[in-house]
């Protein structure tokens, strides 16, 4: 059986390489999330009026509403992405913890699983 | 120039995922998958109605071998994406060819019969050829070429090995009209849409993370700004209008002029293009990309706004011109008053990219009335805040602008090359792809060497990418009314002779 022969391999990739890859996505994933709700251009943009490009002047009073209006709404997507950024780190952190026994975690699985499926 | 021995010495970086793929496919693989995880589902909803203790062990085991599974996706990805010497696809060629037979082993791979397909070659002819009397070629009988640029070994360059070593192979490929030329295009069509879709699907990549749009970029209020009248949006020019999905044949301008912008926040660029509509063509293109949101994040935001000359200079001049020996005064505060406003009220709201279409005559038009227009430029050069992009001519580039050297080191020079048939057929490449799945058809290689021939042939140098393009798009509709599949160099014939007048 050839094929067992990717076993060694299997293991010491689970223990090295694929742990500083998951480390890696888990980066990527948290940057994607500050990225995704631009909470750095939000941040720097709260108190900006919220809207497109205008074809003609708009009043004063009309931008005090969209500034007012822009804000709030800057305000809440900063807040959504952040509970987002808390998930992520308790959630990476969980899939980190279940990586490391994983190999065991399957086995016990499948031979308590084998177990009950043959009584 | 390595010995076949080498070679696989070298393909021992992802000898694993070769292995892997030897006993289960990705196709078996994705399918082995997709039943345990039906087979997770329906035992687990079965642990809710009855109290079997064998449904409960058959949702355990079926859980464990899922898991078992998807780590193991996990681990021959790693190895097919990780930077090794080495093509994967060469690896796999390797370990699964018969070392007496190496053309046998191609051409039984997955990558030889698509290259077959594409070639118009189907499961028939292989067999054909593969039993009629040959001489085998082994491994001890060949050697191989590195690519001269990064010293790899991709497909190309192993099949080149076959093709010239095997006279038999290439005798029967002539056959068929299948140059070598033509044979490694096909092989290298195949080879980089497999990768292009390989990687789409590598969601958690990070260039492809930075690429999803994000939220709000474009909620920023701009209200009616003076600077709006000496030009206007690129979304309102009728170049933007117009591109449709011809933006797309634009893709490697696209990623030049997006890894620049990327650099720094205050790069520039000078684009230098046989004319300035194929300029205005490859930024609308560029518009076109930001506005799709297949864009890195940086620029996603960038609004793309066209100076207009004739609205800054050229009424003016005209009246202006009896005066030429002598500027008036008013005029050149006139037109530096214009440039320090577009400059103020562009850095006012940031995130923005000016196009000058034509600095060639924008400068030109500034010597007319005694205004050095460089020296106006320079705010907007200098600004984090504000990208332009100016676009010349490539002859008034050499001959006016280049040998301002203080000026020129402001940008970044991309130059776009005159589209040859060798970049059509790339162009073709993607578009089939395209057109393929919308279609529901199967583009042979000889049909797309077809049609850049026929478009060369019959002039149309100006706008040969347009007509190639509109040549295949036209193929496309003829070849779904008729429900024919596979697209062959006859069709484009039938095609051209019908629509000649039109292209």
């Amino acid at each position: 059986m050839k094929i067992l022969t990717i076993i060694p391999y299997y293991f010491v990739w689970h223990y090295t390489v694929a742990i500083h890859n998951f480390i890696r996505i888990w980066s990527d994933f948290a940057w994607f999330i500050f990225n995704y709700f631009s909470i750095g251009f939000f941040a720097k943009s709260l108190f900006l009026p919220i809207g497109k490009i205008a074809d003609k002047k708009v009043s004063v009073v009309s931008i005090f509403f969209l500034r007012c209006v822009g804000f709030f709404v800057r305000l809440i997507v900063i807040i959504i992405s952040l509970f987002f950024i808390i998930l992520l780190f308790f959630v990476g952190g969980a899939l980190f913890f279940l990586w490391l026994f994983l190999p065991f975690v399957i086995g016990f699985l499948f031979f308590s699983g084998l177990t009950a499926l043959i009584k | 120039m390595m010995t076949f021995a080498e070679l696989k010495n070298k393909s021992g970086q992802v000898y694993p995922a070769v292995l892997l793929d030897s006993y289960f496919s990705q196709k078996t693989r994705k399918i082995i998958r997709i039943c345990l995880f039906w087979a997770i589902i329906i035992s687990f909803v079965l642990i809710f109605f009855t109290d079997n203790t064998n449904i409960r062990g058959l949702f355990f085991v079926a859980l464990s071998v899922w898991a078992m599974f998807m780590t193991l996706e996990s681990f021959y990805l790693s190895y097919y994406f990780s930077n090794s010497s080495i093509d994967f696809e060469v690896a796999k060629l390797i370990y699964s060819s018969d070392e007496n037979d190496l053309t046998k082993g191609f051409l039984e791979s997955e990558m030889g019969y698509f290259t077959m397909l594409r070639l118009g070659l189907g499961r028939k002819e292989i067999a054909d050829f593969l039993k009629s009397s040959r001489k085998n070629i082994n491994t001890g009988m060949v050697d191989i070429f590195e690519n001269k640029k990064d010293d790899s070994v991709g497909i190309s360059e192993y099949c080149k090995v076959i093709y010239s070593n095997d006279q038999y192979f290439s005798n029967f490929l002539r056959k068929y009209n299948i140059t070598e030329e033509i044979f490694i295009g096909a092989i290298l069509w195949i080879d980089h849409a497999e990768w292009q879709s390989r990687d789409a699907t590598r969601f958690w990549s990070r260039e492809n993370l930075y690429r999803i749009k994000s939220l709000g970029r474009g909620w920023n209020f701009i209200s009616k700004l003076d600077f709006f009248d000496f030009g206007q949006f690129i979304f309102r020019t009728n170049s933007y209008i117009e591109i449709g999905d011809r933006w797309r044949a634009y893709q490697d301008n696209i990623e030049k002029i997006e890894s620049v912008l990327l650099k720094d926040p205050d790069s520039n660029i000078m684009l230098i293009s046989p004319t300035h509509d194929i300029g205005m063509e490859n930024i609308s293109a560029f518009a076109k990309f930001i506005s799709n949101g297949n864009v890195y994040s940086e620029i996603e935001n960038k609004k793309i706004f066209i100076l207009d000359n004739k609205k800054i200079f050229l009424e003016r001049v005209e009246k202006t011109e009896p005066a030429q020996t002598e500027p008036a005064q008013t005029e050149i505060d006139r037109i530096s008053n214009i440039f320090q406003k577009i400059f103020d009220e562009s850095e006012k709201i940031g995130e923005i990219i000016l196009v000058l279409p034509n600095i060639d005559e924008t400068i030109e038009l500034g010597i007319k009335i005694g205004i050095n227009i460089p020296d106006l430029l320079k705010n907007i050069l200098n600004s984090s805040r504000i990208h332009l992009i100016a676009i010349s001519g490539a002859d008034n580039y050499r001959e006016s602008i280049e040998t301002n050297i203080s000026f020129v080191n402001n940008f970044e020079k991309i130059t776009i090359k005159d589209i040859t048939k060798k970049t059509g057929i790339t162009i073709l490449e993607k578009e089939a792809i395209v057109l393929e799945s919308k279609y529901d058809l199967f583009f042979t290689y000889q049909s797309l060497v077809a049609i850049a021939d026929i478009v060369d042939k019959f002039s149309f140098k100006e706008r040969y990418l347009e007509k190639i393009v509109y040549l295949i798009n036209q193929t496309a509709i003829y070849c779904s009314k008729q429900k024919k599949y596979l697209v062959k160099e006859h069709d484009i014939q039938t095609i051209f002779a019908t629509k000649n007048n039109e292209i």
